[in-house]
């Protein structure tokens, strides 16, 4: 009796003191099944899910609850947070300084427990209803600890110690997934106890100071994403050893602060923040919302982390945004003097607007719903999208350049030679020409974007397309290019460089007659002078010949890609008036090119005049 | 030489693999496919730009050069180009070989014959080239022509495209084979 006493106190106590002896490995075996069971735990905290929305404003002085649907005050608390807080369905978790805890009634604000934190530093902390997790820092020891605490009282629970640093915890369900070194740990909740371990790709890190590959896991659904605030990257690929599945906005990174994976709280480098939508993708693209201090832009990001279209912007009048969370439907984002605004993510309009109590550093928003009970809208056109770019381009505040020169990304990936033509104008400073530092460089980074290929192509589908371009139609060498399926791919590689190889083919007298029209489409689409100076040249050659008018419809093709250029309407004008110009072709120009006046085809201004008007200086 | 005197050339003296050539109708039809310039000489102010052609043509100065390459540039019509390849392969002119390389890369075919046609006239390099382009070419027709120009401007590298021409185009084989049964016997005991 006496014995089994002693065993089952042995036992208690083991596990009252979880696994506080028990060192982390830096590096250790990879063994379980974390993404099984992380779907598993993921599925049954699903399934206990309140639906009790709470936005829970991190202010100067304190910390302030608020209800996002009634718009009324839950409690007020004068506790300062130091970081960021997270929430279980009872309780909201808040760092404070002095490397302190406290855990507030998710009802009331009234404080539940405060304790001392183990370390310097707050890495992160997440929580369910039983265990907080805390990852913290011992600066002056060279060491992580991960530790758990009752949810409900504030006792610990475990304890692990590693060497270097850990990531941000992400607790689902019963598990805590933790980043160290190149791997995810998953550690129980309860006790502590390493359930899984998952490899990412890339060597183990060495060395006294070991800063985690990644700073945080994120489930979404079945899929599990780890990374940074700037890069994800899916965990289901990583096991396959392809680590950059998803990778940062291209370009944009050094906007995005590093912090080394510590909790830095609410600092000014929180207001340039990147959401990407991490769901399962097949069709190669991807949503993302860019956070810019007054500014928001919703965008599509291809496979690579290129910006590839805008989808709308959104600008506060003034103040920045502190606190930003995407829901299915809208953006809700938190400005700094407190008010609480809600954006369709279909266009940006605004679906709800709750006024401000004071200055807000920051904001933790808990079990939104995914919908709000709003009419459904639509995606504005392509002339309000385009609008909206301007108006963020023109605007001469400095804080938003980083999503200006987004913007300018965009545009220069746009199909439409006119669109991209606003850029030019932005280089050469035919907008944006006041001498601020922010403008130039505006105006350099519109210049470093001439310089490359606009297109979605990367380097090596580049290399491979030019050589596909440089073959030239061989009736000995059996050789037929298929010219519009190049050329079509040479457009959407945006690749200025190939205007030679097209102009070569497009002249080559072995190119199939159905192929012409395409290559002078491309050639028209790529809209580089040179690009023009091969069509006219096509128009010049051929414009007296009915077998090659009636051949295809390249020629044609060519005048409304001339006359839609002001520079090209005296030589449509001369082709007119050559007596032995095909009386065909001379009937369509004359309809397009009238002898005196502008041409009566769309004009660029018409076909884009939000941007056309990047040119007027003053706007 | 005119067109039609071209196609009475005797090619007896031709060699063409290991076997004799013979002179075919198919050689006059691959001639006369592109017609002659007169043909399509429709209007006077047509005649008067084939005209001013021929005329810079036959005037053998490095301006008159310049002059047609400038015309070319600008755009012709087909009957005019026309015009001024034939006056071109009658008055051949070494500096005229750019424009004529140029205009052998023409879309419509009956150009680019008469081009290849007065560019192979300049000499057994030019000749070889133009061989060479008309092969290459995938007009049928033009391939014909490959091997009338073989046969006018006869020599081994020559001889080399247009059996290299022979083994890709079968019609085109199959073609001067039935011409060869199809020869009386006079002619090619005659050669």
């Amino acid at each position: 009796m006496t014995r089994a006493l002693l065993l089952s106190l042995g036992l208690s106590l083991g596990l009252s003191a979880g696994c506080a002896g028990r060192k982390l490995a830096v590096h250790g075996e990879p063994g379980g099944n974390l993404l099984a069971l992380s779907a598993k735990q993921g599925a049954r905290a699903d399934k206990q899910h309140k639906d009790a929305p709470l936005v829970v404003m991190v202010e100067e002085g304190g910390v302030r609850a608020i209800d996002p649907i009634t718009a009324t005050d839950r409690w007020t608390s004068s506790l300062r947070a130091q970081g960021h807080p997270a929430a279980n369905s009872t309780a909201v978790f808040v760092p404070l300084s002095g490397h302190r805890l406290a855990a507030l009634d998710r009802v009331s604000g009234m404080v539940l427990w405060k304790i001392e934190l183990p370390g310097e530093a707050l890495s992160g902390l997440d929580a369910n209803d039983s265990t907080v997790v805390v990852t913290v820092v011992d600066h002056r020891k060279g060491r992580s600890r991960a530790v758990g605490y009752s949810a409900l009282d504030g006792q610990l629970r475990w304890m692990r110690r590693t060497e270097g640093r850990l990531g941000a915890p992400a607790v689902v369900g019963s598990v805590a997934l933790v980043p160290v070194g190149n791997q995810v740990v998953a550690l129980g909740t309860r006790a502590g106890w390493e359930r899984a371990r998952l490899d990412l790709a890339g060597s183990a890190p060495g060395g006294d100071d070991i800063v985690p590959a990644v700073e945080r896991v994120s489930r979404r659904g079945e899929a599990l994403y780890a990374g940074t605030a700037r890069q994800w990257v899916d965990l289901q690929t990583a096991t396959s050893g392809k680590l950059d599945a998803l990778a940062e906005v291209q370009g944009y990174g050094e906007v995005f602060e590093a912090n080394e994976g510590l909790d830095a709280g609410h600092a000014d480098a929180e207001r340039l923040r990147l959401w990407v939508d991490l769901s399962p993708t097949t069709a190669g693209h991807r949503d993302a919302v860019f956070l810019c201090r007054r500014a928001v832009v919703a965008m599509r990001i291809d496979d690579r982390g290129m910006p590839r279209a805008a989808q709308w912007t959104y600008l506060s009048d003034g103040p920045e945004f502190v606190g930003f969370d995407v829901r299915e439907d809208r953006v809700v984002l938190v400005r700094e003097d407190g008010l609480l605004v809600q954006v369709s993510r279909e266009d940006g309009a605004e679906l709800d607007r709750i006024a401000g109590a004071g200055p807000t550093r920051g904001a933790l928003m808990v079990d939104l719903p995914d919908h709000l009970s709003k009419a459904r809208r639509s995606k504005p056109d392509r002339e309000l999208r385009l609008a909206m770019m301007r108006d963020l381009i023109l605007d001469d505040d400095p804080r938003l350049l980083p999503a200006q020169q987004l913007a300018v990304e965009i545009l220069w990936r746009d199909d439409d030679a006119d669109v991209r033509h606003a850029v030019e104008r932005i280089a050469l400073g035919e907008v944006r020409d006041e001498a601020s530092a922010a403008s130039a460089q505006l105006r350099a980074h519109a210049a470093e974007r001439l310089a490359e290929p606009w297109g979605a192509a990367d380097a090596d589908q580049i290399a491979a397309l030019r050589r596909e371009l440089e073959a030239r139609p061989s009736y000995l060498s059996d050789v037929r290019p298929p010219a519009a399926v190049l050329a079509r791919k040479a457009v959407a590689a945006g690749d200025q460089s190939m205007v030679a190889d097209l102009v070569a083919l497009l002249n080559h007298p072995s190119t199939e007659a159905g192929d012409l029209d395409p290559l002078v489409r491309a050639l028209g689409d790529l809209g580089t002078p040179d690009a023009l100076d091969g069509v006219l040249g096509f128009l010049r050659r051929y414009h007296a010949d009915d077998g090659v008018l009636y051949e295809s419809a390249a020629l044609t093709s060519a005048v409304d890609i001339l006359a839609a250029s002001a520079d090209h309407v005296g030589f449509l004008k001369e082709v007119v008036e050559d007596p032995f110009t095909a009386p065909a072709l001379r009937d369509y120009i004359a309809a397009r090119v009238p002898a005196e006046g502008p041409p009566t085809t769309p004009d660029v201004r018409e076909q884009a005049p939000e941007i056309a008007s990047l040119s007027t200086p003053g706007l | 030489m005119t067109l039609t005197a071209m196609s009475q050339v005797s090619l007896r003296s031709l060699s063409f693999g290991t076997r004799p050539l013979r002179r075919g109708g198919w050689i006059l039809a691959a001639v006369l496919m592109f017609g002659t310039s007169a043909d399509t000489a429709w209007a006077n102010p047509m005649m008067d730009l084939q005209l001013e052609l021929t005329e810079l043509v036959e005037q053998d100065d490095e301006a008159s050069v310049q002059a047609l390459r400038n015309r070319v540039d600008e755009g012709l019509p087909p009957a005019a180009l026309s015009a001024m390849l034939d006056a071109c392969r009658e008055h051949p002119r070494d500096d005229l070989a750019p424009l004529l390389q140029d205009l052998a890369m023409h879309r419509t075919s009956a150009i680019r014959a008469r081009a290849l046609l007065a560019w192979a006239g300049l000499g057994p390099g030019a000749s070889v080239a133009a061989i060479r382009a008309a092969a290459d070419d995938r007009d049928s027709g033009v391939r014909r022509l490959a091997v009338v120009l073989g046969r006018l401007h006869p020599s081994d590298r020559g001889d080399a495209i247009v059996r290299e021409l022979l083994a890709h185009d079968a019609e085109l084989a199959e073609e001067i084979a039935a011409q060869e049964l199809e020869a009386p016997e006079g002619e090619e005991a005659g050669s």
